[in-house]
């Protein structure tokens, strides 16, 4: 599998780079070099830097010290494949092709183009499909496949792949990877990020593990074992298990939520579970493997084509948002801005806002009880008193997490939800928001987060469910479980 | 604190405007003659009145975030035929039947733009021309001429202030309230700052838009009424300046046409503003054409100072 050797030249180099946001280090010294005909897969938890690495690789950012050298940035030969599909659906395969190609002049060479862009649809793995097609027809893999092809077009050497796998199925995996190889058989530099380990040892002729802005780890991939691998990722600071010892441990009490057999297919299939008052479940996976979803179902966000959930004994209406509001349902989205907060409104009028009914009579507003219900939920989530009047716009992201958290209290719900309850927010606010999650479970509220994030599991919840690819994979105490154990679950999808 | 206050040290668009209208209105008292004349006052209170009324109603519809409605003029036409029609059954009568008639046809807009999630410029342009085609088939193009006493709402209160200008008062009032002090109105804002969060928090979005349409329909109704009481006349050409008009003084008078910033009286005032200079202009001299040319450089005013304030507030964040 070896196919590269350290005698071959390196098309791209990094050379000491350093990337500071502020007094914030992001990227620290990272020495490594890509090399023609090799797939090198680059790995780390979410905010180990990989993203802004290659950023610099790429060209897009620039680094605060160190330097990129190498043939291919000298030519700036570097396409990046990003992550969220950056095709446009509504034009056809050639037309979005043409878009990624730089030469210049007024009228666009489409015959030469044409032949070029069949070139880089067969390298790429899309021989099959006819360049008129409108590219909204192709199926998510083949979309991702058309994202490399583009940046075939201009005869990049290096491709920097981010997470081209992360929302496909098994079979459109295989359509990827055969992609990949073909490019490094055909002397390109592939830079592989991926959160999926299994893919690493199918695919990669060379890991490099980055962690906290450093790089801890490079080699060739033999050198490395899978617990290598996890234990590189989460380094020295991986949580004793015992650490949180909070949440007593009360007598169970029967289950508040039972969900029984939801299916959406693509997202997820069968899921079940159930909470119980006063816990809180994590549902633990990464970008693409349903843990978010499900929870958009059970807002009644995102209806569920089979199963049924049913909280306190009655069930839930997951067809409308309105029907699972009135059960008592909350749900405080990951996307502050664009739906968690009215940005430009002020914290009193965010809090009262999905609660009208309880500050008003006869459906006219009274001001009093409106600043009433904002002060004592916001003194629930630690927010300032003072600053109750302020629009929210101008505030941090802990502070409008806050502000949304507040918002969905206000309801008084049975059940809270939370996507990623703190993507975004300082580390300053984050003790606050899981302290107020915590206090709130302890009154009785039964509260299911999604989280791709570990420590986040082992700060705020006291149970974990890991899902893989739409399916549930296991489900553990937070307390007696290692965090290899959940890891191995979520990137692989196997129990260990 | 206050809904709708872009920041608490900034005054509000709207405050502004009153402050620009009574200071146009006091330098033109002492430097035009015939300005500040009871028949002057009058005259300016009737011809900024019932575009008043429109512009509050049509305030509803861009602060829930859907734009304007471009089929006023020809609603408020519609309704010049309906109140000439029935003024037979009496003045009051037939201002209710206008009204009736005018709410529903905001409404059915609404229906359109809520449920179907469709844009509020293109429906509201079709039904403008399904509009201007049934009122031609009515009327065959022709002038009705309504028999009846529309003197209640030519009258003046207490010599100075025409019954038009009392219930644009009124009416500006009853919606402010509305919008400010009620669950739906509060709902109506809050749909205009974020649709998608709203939508989050189960808010009824469809019956809020037909409500706002509605009230716009309500309001333009009323404005077609007084229009037509005033000739005791209605036809298809009247009121061909209540659409343009209105969108005037919804942007002038502070009212954000993303959504979710601005109140009722925001737009009144900015009516009145506009009026205001309005009669200025031709109190100085100037033609029909140069007020028209007033009217739309301050519209453009508005929107560049807009467009800049935003964006140093987006620098300063």
């Amino acid at each position: 599998m070896t196919f590269s050797s350290a005698s071959t030249p390196a098309l791209l180099e990094a050379k000491g780079l350093s990337k500071a946001y502020g007094r914030v280090t992001v990227l620290d010294d990272v020495n490594v070099a890509f090399r023609a005909g090799e797939i090198h897969a680059l790995l780390g938890e979410n905010g180990a830097g990989k993203s802004t690495l290659v950023k610099i690789l790429a060209g897009v950012t620039a680094p605060t010290a160190g330097e990129v050298a190498g043939p291919a940035h000298a030519n700036r030969d570097v396409a990046m494949v990003f992550q969220e599909l950056s095709v446009i659906r509504q034009l056809s395969v050639l037309d979005n092709l043409v878009l990624a190609d730089r030469s210049k002049g007024v009228f666009v060479p489409y015959r030469r183009l044409g032949r070029r862009a069949r070139e880089v649809l067969a390298l790429a793995g899309l021989q099959s499909v006819s360049l008129d097609r409108p590219v909204e027809t192709l199926s998510l893999a083949e979309q991702q496949l058309l994202e490399i092809a583009r940046g075939l077009m201009r005869d990049a050497k290096v491709l920097i792949l981010d997470e081209p796998t992360a929302t496909l199925s098994d079979v459109e995996i295989q359509r990827v990877h055969a992609a990949a190889r073909r490019l490094a058989e055909t002397g390109h530099a592939v830079l592989y990020i991926t959160h999926r380990l299994g893919e690493v040892f199918q695919l990669a002729h060379h890991v490099t593990i980055m962690r906290s802005g450093k790089l801890v780890a490079t080699g060739p991939t033999r050198m490395f074992e899978m617990h290598d691998i996890i234990s590189h990722m989460l380094g020295h600071a991986a949580h004793d298990p015992l650490d949180v010892a909070e949440s007593e441990d009360s007598l169970l009490e029967a289950p508040t939520l039972e969900v029984s057999a939801l299916s959406l297919a693509p997202r997820f299939d069968d899921v079940s579970f159930s909470g119980r008052c006063g816990r809180i479940l994590a549902l633990f996976g990464q970008v693409g493997s349903g843990a978010d979803d499900v929870v958009r179902a059970l807002a009644g966000l995102l209806p569920p084509a089979n199963g049924n959930a049913m909280l306190h004994g009655t069930r839930l209406p997951l067809h409308s948002n309105a029907g699972t509001k009135r059960c008592g349902v909350a749900y405080v989205p990951a996307d502050r801005a664009t739906e968690g907060v009215f940005l430009n409104a002020s914290v009193t009028d965010n809090i009262s806002s999905s609660a009208l009914k309880r500050v008003s009579g006869w459906s006219v507003l009274q001001r009093r009880k409106e600043l009433a219900l904002a002060r004592s939920e916001a003194s629930k989530v630690r927010f300032a008193q003072a600053r109750i009047g302020e629009n929210v716009q101008a505030f941090s992201g802990g502070n409008q997490q806050k502000v949304a958290l507040a918002r969905a209290l206000a309801c008084v719900p049975k059940l809270l939800l939370m996507s990623e309850p703190t993507r975004g927010v300082d580390v300053g606010a984050r003790p606050d928001i899981y302290h107020s999650v915590r206090q709130m479970a302890r009154e009785g509220m039964t509260v299911v987060v999604s989280t791709s994030d570990l420590l986040e599991i082992r700060e705020l919840a006291d149970e974990v469910m890991t899902m893989y690819r739409g399916r549930v994979v296991g489900r553990h105490n937070v307390r007696t479980t290692k965090d290899p154990e959940l890891l191995e679950e979520i990137l692989r999808g196997a129990a260990a | 604190m206050k809904l709708g206050a872009p920041r608490l040290t900034q005054p509000s668009g709207a405050t502004l405007v009153a402050v620009a209208t009574v200071v146009v209105a006091v330098v033109a008292g002492f430097t035009l003659d015939g300005f500040a004349t009871a028949s002057n006052f009058r005259g300016l209170s009737l011809s900024l009145s019932l575009i008043g009324i429109v512009a509050v109603g049509l305030s509803f519809i861009t602060i829930c975030g859907q734009v304007f409605s471009l089929s006023i003029s020809t609603l408020a036409a519609l309704s010049t035929i309906c109140f000439a029609s029935f003024l037979h059954l009496g003045a009051i009568e037939a201002m209710l039947v206008t009204i009736v008639m005018a709410t529903c046809l905001g409404a059915v807009q609404g229906f359109i733009v809520g449920h179907f999630e469709s844009d509020p410029i293109i429906v509201t342009i079709a039904a403008n021309a399904v509009m201007v085609g049934a009122g031609q088939l009515l009327t065959d193009g022709q002038t009705i001429m309504g028999i009846g006493d529309t003197s209640i709402f030519n009258a003046t209160i207490f010599n100075f202030l025409p019954v038009e200008a009392a219930i644009f008062l009124v009416v500006t009032l009853c919606l402010h309230v509305a919008l400010r002090y009620t669950v739906p109105g509060r709902q109506m804002t809050l749909l205009g700052l974020n649709d998608r969060a709203a939508r989050i928090s189960a808010i009824p979005r469809t019956w809020l838009i037909v409500s706002a349409f509605a009230i716009c329909g309500a309001t333009t109704g009323i404005a077609g009424a007084l229009l037509s009481a005033q000739s005791s006349s209605g036809q298809l050409q009247l009121g061909a300046g209540f659409g343009t008009g209105a969108i005037v003084a919804v942007v002038v008078g502070g009212v954000a046409v993303t959504g979710g910033i601005g109140t009722p009286i925001g737009a009144a005032v900015g009516a009145i503003f506009v009026g205001l200079l309005v009669n200025v202009a031709s109190l100085a001299g100037f033609d029909y054409s140069l007020q028209r040319v007033t009217e739309g450089v301050l519209v453009l005013a508005v929107v560049v100072l807009a467009g800049v304030y935003s964006r140093e507030s987006r620098q300063r964040r």
